[in-house]
């Protein structure tokens, strides 16, 4: 299996603070890369890094190909594609058309009425993966933040996405949601792409991640399968910090 | 009571006209958050293009209105790459300013091109009037009213139906959840300035050729009436900016009729004044809650 994503040396300063300091990571095709660390240790701007938004030194390869000098649009258009912590969607369209939004299926300027359907019928199915087909006409404000993120993740996973950023998708989600959202990833969004997870928490990580990697202060301090990197006790005193720990 | 319903129908149809730039206002601030107040100027370019083929090879009202299109089209790329593409997101007044500067740099340059007070332009071809039970349509009226409708309904489904629209609308709901999708903003800001060109060269070229005549100070006109119907209607808002519109024409025309010339600007200011006050949202503004049809 090759390498998805292959980052070297990277390091990100914002003024005098080191964000990330001289990261080195690589990620196989087809596997979730957990990534866990203290508040402020670099986890979001690595995903920052990534998309495009915060430029950094170092180089940054998606499919064996450099792409530290692309855009964020051109990042997306190449499947890589990420959520927030705090979901960013468009509040005064339907849940259906951010889905629509995300898609962007084709170049032409109107769409036949049989692409249109099919294209209701793919939009739909992906929100049903997360549970949120019967809201598809309601506009987002009826949602709770949880299912935004899962709004997110659905529209991630109807666009192809390859790579997937996914920022702390259980962050506030109860015992009962936060399983439902490890049944979905597994069984739909995971499978045949390449996903980075920051996540608190400890069981979700266990549970998902082929790899971990945990930060401290933007430098890498573990890295490994979570059950060998979650085993080193300088690691769980680490992590003990945390608002949810195992 | 007649006269209340007649001058409602004249109002309806210069309204529409209103509306036609209220909404390329509308078109520009809801997907930048930046207003272009040098949007009529562009348009004032346009027509003084349209009015330049006429004087100088006679043309008719086809090639003026072609000439029309690009001339606004060609004027508002400019401001576009000058005032809103080379300056950043962030800085809407910088924006705003520079917009300003552009304004008077086109509205000289028109005027020493063309030094006359006025320049004719091609008017509208003839239309019947129309006069059912004690009231009138005048040709010219009619072929506005229609005109401003089709450009209304072409741009509805351009909007609400196909995949630009969408984009649109995406990015003047949320510049930050379209920055990190696939939407590429510039582009669509870029085609958003041109649509907003061409629906305001529709209003200018309809205006222009009504009157036969244009001055270079068509552009301050067409930048207040449409800031103060997009206003009205409350911002950003493509409805309100088309009930704005209208209702900023019927407010003229039976404030001309009831109280003459002279207090028609009065009362529309005044208007202005207390829709602010009233209803700081525009009228679309506060009925809307935030429903998709908001742009």
């Amino acid at each position: 299996m090759g390498a998805a994503l292959e980052i070297t040396d990277l390091t990100l300063r914002f003024g005098g603070v080191l964000a990330l300091d001289a990261v080195d990571l690589s990620v196989a095709s087809n596997t979730v890369m957990g990534v866990a660390g203290p508040i402020g240790s670099g986890k979001s701007s690595l995903i920052n890094v990534l998309t495009g938004h915060y430029p950094a030194q170092g180089s940054v390869c998606f499919q064996g190909r450099p792409i530290a000098h692309l855009t964020p649009p051109e990042r997306a258009r190449l499947g890589i594609v990420r959520t927030f912590q705090t979901p960013r969607v468009y509040r005064r369209m339907s849940i259906l058309e951010n889905m629509r939004a995300a898609l962007h299926a084709t170049r032409h300027l109107f769409q036949g009425p049989s692409a249109r359907r099919r294209e209701d019928a793919h939009l739909r199915d992906g929100l049903a993966v997360f549970g949120l087909d019967h809201v598809a006409h309601e506009l987002p404000d009826r949602l709770t933040q949880f299912e935004l993120r899962l709004l997110e993740m659905a529209r991630a996973h109807v666009t192809g996405a390859r790579l997937l950023l996914l920022d702390e998708p259980a962050a506030g989600a109860t015992s009962e949601e936060a399983r439902q959202l490890s049944r979905a990833m597994t069984e739909h969004l995971i499978p045949g792409r390449t996903v980075v997870l920051v996540e608190h928490r400890i069981d979700l990580l266990r549970a998902l991640c082929t790899d971990l990697v945990v930060l401290q202060a933007g430098r890498k301090i573990g890295f490994g399968t979570p059950d060998s990197v979650l085993a080193r006790p300088d690691i769980r005193a680490c992590l003990m910090g945390d608002p949810v720990d195992a | 009571m007649l006269d209340l319903v007649q001058n409602t129908l004249d109002g309806i149809a210069a309204g529409s006209a209103y509306a036609l730039l209220a909404i390329g206002f509308t078109l520009i601030f809801g997907v930048m958050r930046r207003l272009n107040i040098a949007f009529g100027p562009s348009i004032m370019v346009g027509i003084f293009l349209g009015a330049w083929v006429h004087v100088q090879w006679s043309a008719g009202l086809i090639e003026a209105a072609l000439a029309t299109f690009i001339g606004a089209l060609l004027a508002s790329i400019y401001i576009e790459r000058l005032s809103f593409a080379a300056i950043r997101g962030d800085a809407a007044l910088a924006s705003m300013a520079s917009s300003f500067a552009l304004w008077m740099q086109l509205e000289q340059g028109v005027s020493l091109a063309f030094p006359g007070r006025t320049t004719a332009f091609p008017t509208l071809p003839p239309l019947p009037d129309i006069q059912i039970a004690g009231l009138f349509l005048g040709g010219d009226d009619l072929l506005v009213l229609l005109s401003a409708g089709l450009v209304l309904l072409v741009l509805h489904r351009l909007i609400y139906h196909s995949h630009f629209g969408l984009e649109m609308r995406a990015l003047a709901d949320s510049a930050e959840a379209a920055a990190v999708s696939r939407i590429n903003i510039n582009r669509v800001a870029f085609l958003t300035f041109c649509l907003a060109a061409l629906v305001g060269a529709v209003a200018g070229l309809l205006i222009a050729a009504t009157d036969g005549q244009i001055t270079p100070k068509f552009g301050l006109w067409a930048t207040m009436k449409g800031l103060i119907a997009m206003m009205i209607g409350g911002l950003g808002s493509l409805r309100g900016a088309l009930l704005g519109g209208l209702v900023l024409g019927i407010v003229e025309a039976q404030a001309q009729w009831y109280l003459g010339a002279a207090a028609r600007e009065i009362v529309v200011y005044g208007l202005l004044f207390l829709c602010l006050i009233v209803l700081p949202g525009g009228i679309a503004g506060v009925r809307d809650t935030g429903a998709e049809r908001k742009l």
